[in-house]
C-alpha cells in the first residue's frame, strides 16, 4: 500500500515522536509514505483568517504535486489533512475554481488521489486486520482516552468518515492493539490550539479540563492524533496528577514491539513510562 | 379522456391520508356530512401522534378521550371506527394518483400485517411465545416491546401486528394462535381507490435529536428526548409516570431542559420555528413538579412562544413555580460524567458569559419535521412541498395545495398546535365538501331509514330469549352448556340456546329465526360483542319487528375479564350471577322511540369581516342558505387596512375577490348596517330577530349560528400616542410604506405596547410577525434606514422565524427590553429620543428616532351584549369563549353556536380563513341530516313529581335542560341530551328519569346480584 505523504511542518519539530512513530508503524504495517517532493506549508490556522482565497490556494499546490503520482495523499496532521481537503474539494466542486488554479499552478485537475487523514487510513476494517495481526505485547490493562481534537473529523460535510461530535475509530484502533478504550464525551473538545502561544491562560483552563474529564474517565494516557493537541496537553495541563498523552502511533509502536519506542517517550514533558510500567507494558 | 368519462367518474368520496387528531377530525365532520369517506394511515392503527402524549396544555386534559358534547363522546379513533360511512385503512400509503378534482383515481399500496384484524381476538398468547424483541417506539424507545405486538391501547383497528423487521421467522406464533390470525407469508398488495377529493394530513415527525450531536442523544444515558420524558411522566408511559435517570433508576434532582433542538437552527436546515415546543415543555415541567414538587427545573431557551389563547397565562404560572427557573440562554454542549453519570451542561448566558453547571438528567425539546416518506407522497400526489418538505400554501388559501382538490391540513403545511390541527382539518373538511357539492343543493341525509313496523309488546308478558353466541373461544373458559341449563331455569325465560358464531351475520340470521319462531319478547345476546356490532344488532331487531330498546347485551368477555383480575378462567358461577341480571333487566325494557326534529337549514353569520365572509362563502357553497349581518356599512372588517403581508399574496386583491364572490353567490343575503336584536331556541331551531338601523325588525328562523364578529387595533395611549405626530401604530406605518409616503432615516418600533400587561394580559400573536414584515418593507424601500425593534419576546412562530432572520440579516438591530423598565420617550426639536435599559448588563441606550412605530394588539369588539343576546360565555379578556380549548376551538357549550375568527382570539389571516372555514363544515355536519336524532338514552320528567328546584339545569353539561322562569317543571331538550344521567342523580324527588333505565329495573338487576340485601 503506496501513498503520498505529507508530513507537514510539525512531523520534524515539535511533532517528532509522532513522524518517527508514524514511520515505524507503517513500516511494520507495510504501508509506504512517499513524501511529495517540495510540498509547502498547507497555510495552518494563519493563512484561511487573513485570506481565505490563499487559504486554499497554497494547500491546493501540494494536491497538484501529489497528483502526477496518482495516491491518495496522507497527512498526519489534522490541519494540514483539513486544508488540502479543503483545496482539492473546492476544485472538485467548482469548475471556475479549478480553471483558476490549474492555470495559476500549470497543472490539469484530474481529481486522482484523494487527501487522506493518517488516523483515517489506519483505522479502515482491513487495516485493523492487519494491525491486530501484527501486535506483538498487547496494551492489555491500559485504559486510553481517545482525543480527536476539534479539527480531525470536521467539518462532516467533507471529512465524512466518522462522527463529527462522538467519533469511534480511533477508539476501534486501540482496542486492535489491545488496549481499553474509555467512554468519555469530551473526544473533539477543544484543547485551545494555537492560541497556546498568544493566550496560554485559554489553552491552559481548556488543556486542564480535558485532562481531567480524561482522569474522571478513568483513563492512564490521553491518545492524540495532532501535533498541536499533543503538546497542548503535554504542556499546558495543570493540577496534580497530569494525564500523559501520546500519539496514537506511538502506542501502536509499544504494541508491535518497535525498537526505540522509549526514545520517543523520552520527549514528553508529562512522562508516560511510569504508568507504562505500572502496567506492565515497559520494562 | 372525454368529459362524460369524467362525469361519470364522479365521487363524492373523500380520501384523507393520514389518521391523526387532524386527518381523525376531516373524516369525521365528512362522514357527518354524509361523505363516504377512506381513511389512510401508514401505521398499522389510527390516532397518529396523540397516542404519545398524556396531558395536553393549557387544559392539562387527557389528549384523547376528553368527554365532549358530540356523537359518540367516546375518543375520536373509537368514533371513526364506529362510523358508517369511514372506512379506516390502516398501514396504507398513496402511491399514485391520476384523474382530477371531483374524480381521482388514487394508488394505494397496503403493507402487510400479518395478522388478520378479522381473526384476531388478542389473547396475547403470540406475545408470550415471540423470542424477538425490539424498542417500543410507542414509549419513545424507553420500553421494549415483541416483535408481534399490539399497537397503543386506542389505536383502532384493535389487533396485533408483526413488525417484520424485528421478526424471526420463527413461526411459533402460528403455532400457538387460537384463530390461525397469522400469516407469515403475506404480501403487501395495490389497490385503486376513487375518490373526488383528497386531504392530506400526514402529520409530523420528531427531530432526531441524534443530529445535534453536541447534546449526547444515544451516547449520554441521562439525556432524553421530550417525547422520551412525555412518556415518562404519563400514567400509561412505561414507568408508570415516575421519573428516572435511565442510568440508575433512581429520580433525578436537578433537571435540565434544553429548548429549540431542531427548530431555529440553520446549522442542520432546520431555520423555522416548531411552535409547540415552549408550550408542551411548560406542561412537561408542570406535570413533573406535581409528580415530584422537589425537583429543580432548568429550562435553557431562547424566546418563549407562548402565543395561543390563554398560553401567556398558563406559561406565567409554570415559570412561577418553585423550583423552576427559566434561562435565556444558548447551550453549547452537554457532556457526560462517566463515574455519576451526571451531565455538565456548558451554555452561553445572556450577558455573554460561559456558564457550566451539572444536572441529573437533561431533556432535549426536541421540534417537528415534516414526516418521513413525506417526499414520496408529495409526489405520488402531484403536491409542491416547500424547501423543508411542508406543504406550502398561501396566505389567503391556507388549506389548498398546488394541485386543485388537494387539501393540506395540519402540522403538515407548517408545524401547529393540537387546537390549530383542529380547526386546520375542519377547514380542509370544508374545501373538500364544497367542491364536491358544488353545483348542487343538499336536501339532507337520504339515507335516513323509514320508522319500523313494530310489534307492540306492551301487553305481553316478558319471554326472554338468551343466545350465548360462541366466538370459538368462549367455551374454553366457561362452560356454556350450564349457562344455558341456568338461564332455562330463570323466571320469564322462553329459550335459551348456544348459536355457533352468533355475532357473525349467518348467527344473526339464526337467532332471529329463533325470536320469530318462540315470539320472544325480550333478547339477551351473551359473549364477546363489539361495538361497531351495534348497526347490526339493531337491524337484526328490526327484522324480527321487536324495539331495538328490547335488546340486552351482555358482554361476558369484558365482564369476566374484569372480574377475573388477569387469569383469563373464571368461575361459572360469576357468569351464572351476571347472566341473571341480564334477564332480570331484560325483562323490565320497554320499547323505546327515538325522538327526531326537522333542522332548518338556513344559517345565520354575524359579523362581515374577513371571518363573516369566509364562513358565508363556504357555507353557501356548501348548499346552505346564509344571512351575513354585518353592522357597519361595509364589509371586510378589519381586513381593509392590511397592506403589508409576509410572502408575495396581495391582501387588497384577496379582499375585493371574496366580497366579489359573496355577492355573486345566490344564497348569501348581505344585511349591512343591521344589528341581532335576540336570539332564541336551539340547534336546528334558531328564532332570531334581524334589527336595521333603519327599518323594520325582521325574524328569521336559522338551524346554526356563526359568530365572526371579529377585534380592533388597540389605541395606545403610551409613549406619546396622539401627541406627537412622529409616535404611529404599525397599521398606519402600514399605509405610510404602501402609499409610498416619507420615512426617515431612523425609525424605531416598540413591541407589546399595552399588551401581556395587567389591563391587557393576553399576547396579540401576531404582532412580531407584523414588526418584521413592516421592518422588511422599510428595508427594502431603503437599506440604509436604521430599524430597530423593541421587544420582551419574539413570537416569531413557525416559518415567520425565517422573516426574522431575514430582518437581522439585513440589519434590523433587535433590542430586548423588561416589561418593569419600559423604553423611554422624549421629544427632541424636530424627533424623538428612545431610552431604554438594556436588561442584562443594566446599560444605558439611546436611540434616535425619526419615526416610533407602536406594536399594538388587537382588543376584543363590543361583545357583552352579543354574547347576552347568545346565551354564550365571554372570557376574562372579553374574547368569546370556547367549548373546549383544546378539542372544540369552534364550538360553544351551546350547540349549532360557533365561533371564528378575532372573535375567539387574536390571529393571522390565514388562520382566521381555516378558522372560518372550519366553523362553517362545523355547521354543516350537523345540519346536513336534515333531521336531528335524540339518543334512546333521552331524559324524561315525571312531571307530577317535579318541584322545579333547577338543580338539573344547572347539572346538564348539554344545555338540554330547560326551566321557564316560573315555569310548573323541568324539560327535556330531547335532541341536545346526550343520555348522560347526571340529572338523574341529582333530582332529589326521582322526577328525573331515563328511557331504558327506569329505577325498577335497575332495582331488580341488583336484587338479582345481591339477593341476600334484597
Amino acid at each position: 500500500m503506496r501513498y503520498a505523504y505529507y508530513p507537514g511542518c510539525t512531523i520534524e519539530t515539535t511533532a517528532v515522536e509522532f513522524g518517527r512513530s508514524t514511520d515505524a508503524v507503517c513500516e511494520v504495517l507495510g504501508v509506504e509514505l512517499a513524501e511529495i517532493e517540495d510540498w509547502n506549508c498547507c497555510g495552518a490556522s494563519s493563512a484561511h483568517s487573513l485570506d481565505h482565497e490563499l487559504s486554499l490556494r497554497l494547500p491546493g499546490r501540494n494536491v497538484a504535486l501529489a497528483q502526477a503520482s496518482g495516491l491518495d495523499i496522507v497527512a498526519p496532521c489534522p490541519a494540514c489533512y483539513q486544508n488540502v481537503l479543503a483545496a482539492d474539494n473546492r476544485m472538485r466542486q467548482d469548475q471556475a475554481w479549478r480553471q483558476k488554479m490549474e492555470s495559476l499552478l500549470d497543472f490539469t485537475y484530474t481529481g486522482a488521489g484523494r487527501p487522506r487523514h493518517l488516523l483515517e487510513v489506519l483505522s479502515e476494517p482491513e487495516m485493523l486486520e492487519a494491525i491486530r495481526s501484527h501486535v506483538t505485547r498487547p496494551l492489555e490493562g491500559l485504559r486510553v482516552a481517545s482525543y480527536y481534537g476539534c479539527v480531525l473529523v470536521r467539518p462532516p460535510e467533507i471529512t465524512g468518515w466518522d462522527d463529527a461530535e462522538h467519533p469511534v475509530r480511533m477508539d476501534r484502533l486501540m482496542a486492535a492493539i489491545g488496549a481499553e478504550p474509555v467512554e468519555w464525551s469530551y473526544k473533539v473538545d477543544c484543547c485551545g490550539a494555537s492560541l497556546t502561544l498568544s493566550r496560554s491562560e485559554v489553552v491552559t483552563a481548556l488543556s486542564s479540563r480535558l485532562g481531567q474529564a480524561a482522569r474522571e474517565a478513568g483513563a492512564d494516557v490521553v491518545a492524540a492524533a495532532c501535533g498541536i493537541c499533543q503538546i497542548n496537553l503535554d504542556t499546558r495541563q495543570e493540577g496534580e496528577q497530569k494525564v500523559p498523552a501520546l500519539y496514537f502511533t506511538e502506542l501502536m509502536g509499544l504494541a508491535f514491539g518497535v525498537s526505540g519506542v522509549e526514545k520517543w517517550f523520552g520527549k514528553h514533558s508529562v512522562d508516560p513510562r511510569p504508568i507504562l510500567r505500572e502496567r506492565g507494558l515497559l520494562a | 379522456m372525454t368529459s362524460n368519462d369524467s362525469d361519470s367518474r364522479r365521487s363524492d368520496a373523500v380520501l384523507v391520508a393520514g389518521a391523526g387528531i387532524g386527518g381523525m377530525q376531516s373524516a369525521l365532520l365528512l362522514a357527518e356530512a354524509g361523505h363516504q369517506v377512506y381513511l389512510l394511515d401508514p401505521g398499522p392503527g389510527i390516532g397518529g401522534s396523540m397516542h404519545l402524549l398524556d396531558r395536553t396544555f393549557p387544559t392539562d386534559s387527557c389528549g384523547i378521550c376528553h368527554m365532549l358534547p358530540g356523537r359518540a363522546a367516546y375518543c375520536p379513533t373509537i368514533e371513526c371506527d364506529l362510523h358508517q360511512n369511514i372506512q379506516i385503512v390502516p398501514y396504507a400509503e398513496v402511491v399514485g394518483m391520476g384523474g382530477q378534482p371531483g374524480a381521482f383515481r388514487v394508488q394505494v399500496r397496503h403493507k402487510p400485517r400479518y395478522v388478520s384484524v378479522e381473526r384476531c381476538n388478542n389473547c396475547a398468547r403470540c406475545v408470550e411465545v415471540c423470542p424477538a424483541e425490539r424498542p417500543s417506539p410507542y414509549e419513545g424507545d424507553l420500553a421494549r416491546q415483541k416483535a408481534i405486538y399490539r399497537p397503543p391501547l386506542r389505536a383502532v383497528p384493535a389487533a396485533y401486528v408483526i413488525d417484520m423487521e424485528a421478526c424471526t421467522r420463527c413461526g411459533r406464533c402460528v403455532e400457538v394462535c387460537p384463530t390461525g390470525a397469522v400469516d407469515l407469508d403475506a404480501q403487501p398488495s395495490e389497490s385503486w381507490l376513487e375518490a373526488g377529493a383528497v386531504i392530506l394530513s400526514p402529520g409530523f415527525a420528531f427531530f432526531d435529536a441524534g443530529l445535534k450531536g453536541e447534546y449526547g442523544f444515544g451516547y449520554h444515558d441521562n439525556v432524553l428526548t421530550s417525547i422520551q420524558f412525555e412518556r415518562m411522566i404519563s400514567l400509561a408511559g412505561s414507568t408508570g409516570a415516575h421519573i428516572v435517570r435511565p442510568s440508575d433508576g433512581k429520580p433525578p434532582g436537578r433537571i435540565a431542559v434544553i429548548q429549540c433542538v431542531g427548530s431555529r437552527d440553520v446549522s442542520i436546515d432546520r431555520g423555522y420555528c416548531s411552535s409547540v415546543c415552549c408550550m408542551y415543555t411548560a406542561k412537561q415541567v408542570k406535570v413533573a413538579k406535581a409528580l415530584d414538587p422537589d425537583l429543580r427545573v432548568d429550562v435553557f431557551y431562547m424566546d418563549i412562544r407562548a402565543h395561543g389563547k390563554d398560553f401567556d397565562a398558563y406559561f406565567e404560572g409554570v415559570e412561577g413555580l418553585p423550583g423552576v427557573t427559566y434561562r435565556r440562554s444558548m447551550v453549547s454542549s452537554v457532556h457526560q460524567l462517566q463515574q455519576s453519570r451526571n451531565l455538565l451542561l456548558t451554555c452561553i448566558a445572556e450577558d455573554g458569559s460561559l456558564q457550566e453547571e451539572e444536572f441529573d438528567l437533561v431533556v432535549l425539546a426536541v421540534g417537528l419535521g415534516p414526516p418521513e416518506g413525506v417526499g414520496a407522497l408529495g409526489r405520488a400526489v402531484g403536491v409542491e412541498l416547500n424547501q423543508h418538505g411542508f406543504a406550502a400554501s398561501d396566505l389567503f388559501a391556507p388549506v389548498e395545495s398546488s394541485r386543485p382538490g388537494v387539501f393540506v391540513s395540519g402540522s403538515f403545511r407548517e408545524p401547529k398546535d393540537i387546537p390549530e390541527t383542529v380547526v386546520e382539518a375542519c377547514a380542509a373538511a370544508a374545501s373538500a365538501a364544497r367542491l364536491l357539492r358544488s353545483g348542487r343543493t343538499v336536501a339532507g341525509d337520504a339515507s335516513a331509514q323509514a320508522p319500523a313496523e313494530e310489534r307492540d309488546v306492551s301487553e305481553e308478558w316478558p319471554r326472554v330469549g338468551v343466545f350465548f353466541c360462541d366466538d370459538g373461544q368462549l367455551a374454553a373458559e366457561i362452560d356454556l352448556q350450564e349457562l344455558v341449563e341456568h338461564a332455562r331455569s330463570l323466571p320469564g325465560v322462553g329459550l335459551a340456546t348456544i348459536v355457533d358464531r352468533g355475532f357473525a351475520p349467518e348467527g344473526l340470521q339464526a337467532v332471529a329465526a329463533d325470536i320469530k319462531r318462540e315470539s320472544l319478547n325480550r333478547i339477551v345476546l351473551a359473549g364477546r360483542p363489539e361495538l361497531r356490532l351495534s348497526s347490526a344488532f339493531d337491524q337484526m331487531m328490526r327484522e324480527v319487528g321487536l324495539n331495538a330498546n328490547l335488546l340486552e347485551v351482555l358482554n361476558l368477555g369484558a365482564e369476566l375479564g374484569l372480574l377475573s383480575s388477569g387469569n383469563g378462567r373464571v368461575s361459572t358461577d360469576t357468569a351464572r350471577e351476571l347472566v341473571a341480571m341480564a334477564v332480570a333487566g331484560a325483562a323490565r325494557r320497554q320499547p323505546c322511540q327515538p325522538v327526531d326534529e326537522p333542522l332548518v337549514q338556513r344559517v345565520l353569520v354575524i359579523g362581515g369581516g374577513l371571518a363573516g365572509l369566509t364562513a358565508a362563502l363556504n357555507l353557501a357553497e356548501m348548499g346552505h342558505p346564509v344571512d351575513l349581518v354585518e353592522q357597519s356599512d361595509a364589509l371586510g372588517g378589519q381586513l381593509r387596512h392590511l397592506r403589508v403581508v409576509l410572502g408575495d399574496a396581495n391582501p387588497e386583491e384577496a379582499l375585493s375577490s371574496l366580497i366579489e364572490r359573496v355577492g355573486a353567490q345566490p344564497r348569501i343575503r348581505v344585511l349591512l348596517q343591521t344589528e341581532v336584536a335576540a336570539v332564541d331556541g336551539r340547534l336546528g331551531q334558531f328564532q332570531a330577530t334581524l334589527a336595521p338601523h333603519d327599518g323594520e325588525p325582521e325574524e328569521v328562523e336559522y338551524g346554526a349560528v356563526v359568530v365572526a364578529t371579529g377585534g380592533r387595533e388597540v389605541v395606545p395611549t403610551e409613549y406619546g400616542y396622539g401627541e406627537n405626530r412622529r409616535v404611529v401604530t404599525q397599521r398606519e406605518l402600514e399605509r405610510i410604506l404602501a402609499d409610498g409616503g416619507d420615512l426617515p432615516k431612523d425609525v424605531v418600533m416598540i413591541q407589546c405596547v399595552e399588551s401581556r400587561e395587567p389591563q391587557r394580559p393576553y399576547c396579540s400573536r401576531i404582532c412580531c410577525t407584523k414588526a418584521i414584515v413592516n421592518a422588511l418593507a422599510v428595508k427594502e424601500r431603503d437599506p440604509e434606514t436604521r430599524v430597530t425593534v423593541l421587544y420582551r419576546e419574539v413570537r416569531a412562530y413557525g416559518f415567520r422565524e425565517e422573516a426574522y432572520r431575514q430582518a437581522r440579516e439585513k440589519g434590523v438591530v433587535f433590542l430586548r427590553y423588561d416589561v418593569d423598565r419600559k423604553p423611554e420617550v422624549v421629544a427632541d426639536g424636530d424627533g424623538l429620543r428612545v431610552r431604554l435599559t438594556e436588561p442584562v448588563a443594566g446599560q444605558e441606550v439611546t436611540l434616535e428616532a425619526g419615526l416610533l412605530v407602536l406594536s399594538t394588539g388587537i382588543d376584543p369588539g363590543d361583545n357583552e351584549v352579543l354574547a347576552r343576546t347568545l346565551g354564550v360565555e365571554l372570557d376574562a379578556n372579553g374574547f368569546f369563549r370556547e367549548e373546549h380549548p383544546k378539542m372544540r376551538p369552534l364550538d360553544f357549550g351551546q350547540r349549532g353556536i360557533f365561533v371564528c375568527g378575532l372573535a375567539h382570539s387574536p390571529r393571522a389571516a390565514d388562520e382566521t380563513i381555516a378558522m372560518a372555514a372550519g366553523a362553517a363544515m362545523r355547521v354543516v355536519s350537523l345540519l346536513s341530516r336534515g333531521r336531528a336524532e335524540a339518543p334512546r338514552t333521552v331524559a324524561q320528567v315525571v312531571t307530577r313529581l317535579c318541584s322545579a328546584c333547577g338543580l338539573c339545569v344547572e347539572a346538564c353539561p348539554y344545555g338540554a335542560r330547560v326551566l321557564e322562569p316560573g315555569g310548573p317543571h323541568a324539560e327535556v331538550v330531547a335532541t341536545l341530551c346526550q343520555g348522560c344521567g347526571v340529572c338523574v342523580a341529582v333530582c332529589p324527588n326521582g322526577a328525573s328519569q331515563q328511557a331504558g333505565f327506569g329505577l325498577q329495573r335497575v332495582y331488580d338487576m341488583l336484587d338479582v346480584a345481591a339477593p341476600s340485601r334484597a
